[in-house]
């Protein structure tokens, strides 16, 4: 994946009520491999700007220069088909592309291996914990081999010990497999553990309000005082 | 009935996993008990079968149409949030218009004519599934619809892995529905057309003047609906609704 830019980003929205500017003059890069996460307010437009990175969402103005044309994309609450099972789920993305059906299961398999769900492979969303339906997410993402992985807030409907379980696992994908991925968090600690990168938006209209290169070492330590100053100092920036 | 009340009681029966078997064992022990009750009558329970067949046949030709044109109808009118304002208020005329006003034009058009009762039953049993459709897509949820399209999912793909399955419980709820409506409207409209089935041969034994009989080939019918919906509506209505609440 080469670096893609985006150039002067403005988002509004027209309803009954009148015009609502979501986001404004928003400059930014991201660069092969990193780990970016985006952080800013509840309501500040982070998922709007993920989507339109993503180019699910259109800008009002301004330009994505260079994007990725193969992504994949992991929800907040998951996005699962719930008719589908996990296997087919892992699958989708192939079979939308009109892949062949032992392709589809051998990517599947190695997916479903990497992301600790054997066993599950012909259960329903239904009848996964919260953390299995996630990894589903993530292995359905990894599936299309994206240039690069969007999350949008991943581990925010899950528990705490299942999120410090999965941001693990996240990790480790990002190291074994060498992605780009952009995440979107309202969360400062898991923006410090993860990130090589942290943009941070203001509130509504989101404008980004500073650009932080987390220089912590790998693996992060969330007990050292470095660790507590980038996260007091990520609070300092989201509360103004 | 409105199609989500039904489908709340549908869904609360269908933990009675052996019911389908109860159903079946209690439509033979009916028809049996029946057709001895009626044979002395003069009901001729083997040729009111015959008729009933010829009459499912009648409606299942129109539900296939109603199916085909439900899903063009409801797709198209919440394509977009203005087509919609468009033609919502065209599509909710269209379902309140009496179906039996237009019945002269038919027999005119079509004369006494299977054709006409087709006809006249598309436009009974067409609305139910037009308006699961619409609903089907206006609840969908918003991340599962994002997947579809972030995961390449577009043209008749899309329709084919993502709309179709996504509806299929509100489509199977709505032609519950909408054959419930078949049944009413095709007894009026065989005696009406003169063409042969089973409203056609209720409204020959009620020409006698023989009510007992009558209510008796009534209470068959009903059997035979009840047997329909118990046999294979409910069923498949159980299978495609298992996996589909929160995922």
């Amino acid at each position: 994946m080469k670096t893609f830019e985006l150039q002067h980003i403005t988002k509004h929205y027209d309803d009954d009520t009148g015009t609502s500017l979501i986001l404004q003059d928003v400059n930014m890069t991201v660069r092969p491999g990193e780990f970016l996460c985006l952080m800013g307010p509840s309501g500040c437009g982070k998922s709007t700007l993920l989507r339109i990175m993503a180019g699910l969402a259109d800008a009002t103005s301004g330009h994505v220069v260079g994007r990725p044309d193969r992504f994949g994309l992991v929800f907040q609450n998951f996005g699962l088909m719930p008719w589908l099972t996990v296997a087919e789920n892992v699958g989708f993305g192939l079979k939308m592309r009109g892949e062949y059906t032992k392709a589809i299961q051998r990517t599947t398999m190695r997916l479903v291996d990497m992301l600790g769900l054997k066993g599950l492979e012909n259960n329903h969303p239904k009848e996964l914990s919260g953390g299995q339906k996630q990894r589903v997410g993530i292995a359905r993402a990894l599936a299309v081999e994206p240039e690069i992985l969007f999350l949008d807030e991943p581990f925010s409907a899950l528990d705490a010990a299942t999120a410090m379980e999965l941001r693990a696992d996240l990790l480790r994908v990002w190291e074994t497999t060498g992605k780009t991925i952009v995440m979107v968090t309202h969360l400062p600690e898991e923006a410090a553990e993860l990130a090589d990168r942290i943009v941070v938006l203001s509130p509504r209209p989101g404008m980004v309000v500073k650009t932080i290169h987390n220089s912590l070492d790998r693996p992060r330590q969330a007990r050292t005082p470095e660790f507590y100053k980038l996260v007091d100092k990520l609070e300092g920036l989201i509360r103004g | 009935m409105s199609i989500a009340r039904y489908h709340r009681i549908v869904r609360h029966s269908r933990h009675h996993h052996n019911h389908h078997w109860a159903a079946f064992g209690l439509l033979v022990v009916g028809i049996a008990v029946l057709s001895l009750a009626t044979s002395d009558r003069g009901l001729g329970i083997a040729a009111f079968l015959g008729a009933f067949v010829n009459s499912l046949i009648t409606v299942t030709l129109a539900y296939v149409i109603c199916l085909m044109l439900g899903l063009i109808i409801g797709l198209v009118t919440v394509a977009t949030p203005k087509v919609e304002t468009l033609l919502l208020p065209v599509v909710d005329l269209a379902q309140s218009f009496p179906t039996f006003a237009v019945l002269p034009v038919l027999v005119y058009q079509f004369g006494h004519s299977r054709i006409t009762v087709v006809t006249i039953l598309v436009i009974a049993m067409i609305w139910p599934i037009v308006f699961s459709v619409i609903g089907g897509i206006k609840e969908q949820r918003e991340d599962e619809a994002e997947a579809a399209t972030a995961f390449g999912a577009t043209g008749w793909r899309r329709l084919r892995y993502y709309t179709w399955p996504l509806l299929r419980p509100q489509i199977i709820t709505g032609s519950i529905i909408s054959w419930g409506q078949a049944w009413d409207t095709i007894v009026g409209a065989e005696i009406i057309a003169g063409v042969t089935g089973a409203g056609h041969y209720l409204g020959a034994i009620g020409d006698r003047g023989d009510i007992r009989l009558l209510a008796l080939g009534i209470l068959v019918y009903l059997f035979l609906i009840f047997a329909i919906n118990q046999l294979f509506w409910l069923p498949l209505l159980h299978r495609y609704t298992k996996y589909t609440a929160e995922s």
